[in-house]
């Protein structure tokens, strides 16, 4: 139901909004004590947006409880929910790997582990692409782009490569 | 005269040139397709090999990269929703959705032809009217800019669709993301809380990546995998018919891509949603604008591409790069012993001549490498999504790895991704973040600093006739936006 979506978007956004203003401005900007105009303060324009997306949230909110609206939803899987939940353990544990695995074993790893949540059981399908791409962008962008690549656990392996 | 072109002729006309040329647009293409390989890199990892050619060959190849580049940068977009560039970003709008309904090829096409067309318009333009051009430009000050940029933002109504509020706060949040870093006049900082990675700001394309691909593929984990349904244009390129009912739109583009362009500082982003805003305002199909309307695709094509020629006028008639990679060509005029600038054109005009001879072939070898990559590439849109999308997730890793070598970039897109699976599922759309985001480092810049000019005076942002232009244009679009939802409210009641 899109009346819901809109009620929780609109929390969502002012909240942030709210936040902004009460406490990264005040904590994460550093404003100088000198300031000519107000309108040159660091502070000002990010103030400014901060209170015009509090407003529009709650704009939102309340229009969601006065102005219910329906909107046909996306075709979802039962399990929709486990899966997504899976996929973002999966990522977490991708980005944490990558410092010490090294971009090329993070993403075999990755490639394979994704392959086979997406419902790919090729097994040597699934094992040619998941070496074959992450060696191949490691190639490109170290020896083509220029572009240092690290290899975490496999540094090794691949000094001479 | 007649002259001073035969000799030019000689000068450009040699193999080494044709051959350099072709090579650039093709390492271009290829570079601007790999999101994370921007074409200012490109363009300054090819610089070296110029030092040893002889000038006009040297430009000539960075300039095949940049236009290349340019191109590039939309086969991406389009096939899987990561644009290659930020001036990219536009063509993801209506390009992604035409290749989830199969129509990636068409799309290709059309972006292919916008992108020449445009790049042909914008060089002619660059070749006639460069003195006339870098005079309108130097009367673009900060609060010139400033209306400008304003203007540029009504294309958030409408980009936002049905869901006006919902696009005005995710374009509050794309300006105030582009606010984190040190800030520009007082170099304090802004919302960066001890991390110095984010002293300079986020960068543009782990941010485009994390908000567009990867919610993209968390949510591919959810859905029902559905049978693609037959659309009688799937795998068929475009047609004459496409061609010609986008050429209105595609010369509309190019020379908006043209006067910014001109603009020293305002690069392709602006351009294409500018063109695409137009385009969607005068369109009959306006209303589809967003949901895979190939004009959509030829707006922000036209739009970007038309900046490439015009970004090269304050370069050779004033000497001022208008971007980074203008100022990397710069750097190669200078290596070469040559300063653009009105000298450059009494003391070296075969030199200029010849250059303007290959910047017009660049445009044919664009259409030539485009028509050929188009094929094998388009094929991509093809494989089953279960291996698709994993491997685009490792590719966007790398890519936004790339960018800064830096793996924070990495974290960045992620965190990107999880606010945008989240947008996703509040139904809000994301589009008005990134044209926010893009944009808005160029509006609060020169908001302050025109500020700054004014010593705190807000009438200079109606000092001049640009500025009045630009604030009529605004208010002129708002205005039509509220009359055209306020008829669209009626209509629902009624």
């Amino acid at each position: 139901m899109t009346q819901n979506k809109n009620f929780w978007a609109g929390l969502a956004l002012g909240l942030i909004g709210l936040v902004i203003i009460f406490i990264a401005i005040p904590y994460g900007v550093d404003e100088p004590k000198k300031i000519k105009f107000v309108a040159l303060s660091p502070a000002y324009y990010p103030r400014i947006v901060a209170i015009a997306m509090t407003l529009l949230g709650g704009v939102i909110m309340l229009r969601a409880v006065i102005r219910p609206i329906d909107s046909s939803a996306e075709a979802e899987r039962p399990d929709a929910m486990t899966r997504i939940c899976i996929v973002f353990v999966l990522l977490a544990i991708y980005a944490s790997s990558i410092t010490y695995l090294g971009f090329i074993l993070g993403s075999v790893i990755a490639l394979f582990a994704f392959m086979f949540h997406a419902g790919e059981r090729r097994i040597w399908l699934m094992m040619l692409l998941a070496i074959a791409i992450p060696f191949g962008l490691f190639l490109f962008f170290q020896k083509i782009a220029g572009i240092p690549i690290p290899t975490g656990v496999l540094a090794p392996l691949l000094n001479g490569v | 005269m007649w002259d001073t072109i035969q000799s030019a002729f000689f000068i450009f006309a040699t193999w080494d040139n044709a051959f350099v040329l072709g090579l650039g647009v093709i390492i271009g293409t290829f570079v601007g397709a790999v999101p994370g390989m921007t074409t200012p890199m490109a363009v300054a990892l090819t610089l070296p090999f110029t030092f040893t050619m002889a000038p006009v060959t040297g430009i000539l190849l960075l300039l095949g990269v940049y236009k290349g580049g340019i191109y590039g940068g939309s086969i991406t977009a389009i096939l899987i929703n990561a644009p290659g560039t930020p001036a990219a970003s536009c063509t993801v709008l209506d390009g992604y959705p035409l290749a989830k309904k199969g129509e990636a090829r068409r799309a290709l096409d059309i972006a292919l032809y916008a992108s020449c067309i445009a790049d042909l318009i914008s060089n002619l333009s660059l070749i006639l009217f460069a003195g006339m051009l870098a005079g309108l430009a130097l009367a673009f000050g900060s609060p010139e800019v400033f209306t400008l940029i304003m203007f540029s933002l009504t294309i958030i109504a409408g980009v936002s669709g049905d869901q006006l509020l919902k696009g005005l706060c995710s374009a509050c949040m794309g300006l105030l993301l582009a606010t984190v870093g040190l800030d520009l006049i007082y170099g304090t900082n802004r919302f960066v809380f001890g991390e110095v990675q984010l002293m300079s700001g986020f960068t543009f394309i782990p941010v485009l990546i994390g908000l567009f691909a990867v919610p993209e593929i968390i949510a591919y984990y959810g859905r029902v995998e559905t049978l693609r349904e037959h659309n009688p244009l799937a795998g068929k390129g475009a047609t004459w018919t496409d061609l010609r009912s986008c050429l209105k739109t595609i010369v509309r583009g190019s020379f908006i891509g043209v006067i910014l362009g001109a603009i020293p500082g305002i690069g392709g982003a602006p351009a294409a949603f500018l063109s695409y805003a137009e385009a969607k305002r005068t369109s009959p199909n306006g209303d589809k604008f967003g949901t895979g309307e190939i004009e959509g695709v030829a707006a922000a094509e036209s739009g970007n591409n038309g900046v490439a020629g015009a970004t090269l006028i304050p370069l050779l008639a004033l000497g001022i790069p208008g971007d980074i990679i203008t100022a990397i060509i710069l750097g190669a005029f200078m290596i070469h012993g040559l300063r653009p600038g009105p000298l450059l054109f009494q003391e070296n005009l075969s030199l200029i001549y010849a250059l303007f001879m290959g910047i017009m072939l660049s445009s044919l070898f664009l259409l030539i490498v485009g028509k050929f990559s188009i094929r094998i590439i388009s094929k991509i849109a093809d494989i089953p999504h279960k291996l698709l999308f994993p491997v685009v997730l490792i590719l966007c890793v790398f890519g936004a790895y790339a960018v800064n070598n830096t793996i924070f970039d990495v974290g960045v897109m992620f965190a990107m991704g999880a606010v945008g699976f989240a947008m996703l599922k509040l139904e809000i759309p994301p589009a008005p973040f990134l044209i926010a985001f893009i944009l808005g480092p160029l509006l609060e810049d020169n908001f302050r600093q025109s500020l700054l000019l004014s010593k705190g005076s807000y009438g200079i942002f109606f000092s001049s006739g640009i500025c009045w232009f630009f604030w009529g244009l605004t208010l002129l679009v708002i205005g039509l936006t509220i009359v055209r939802a306020v008829k669209g409210r009626s209509v629902e009641l009624g």
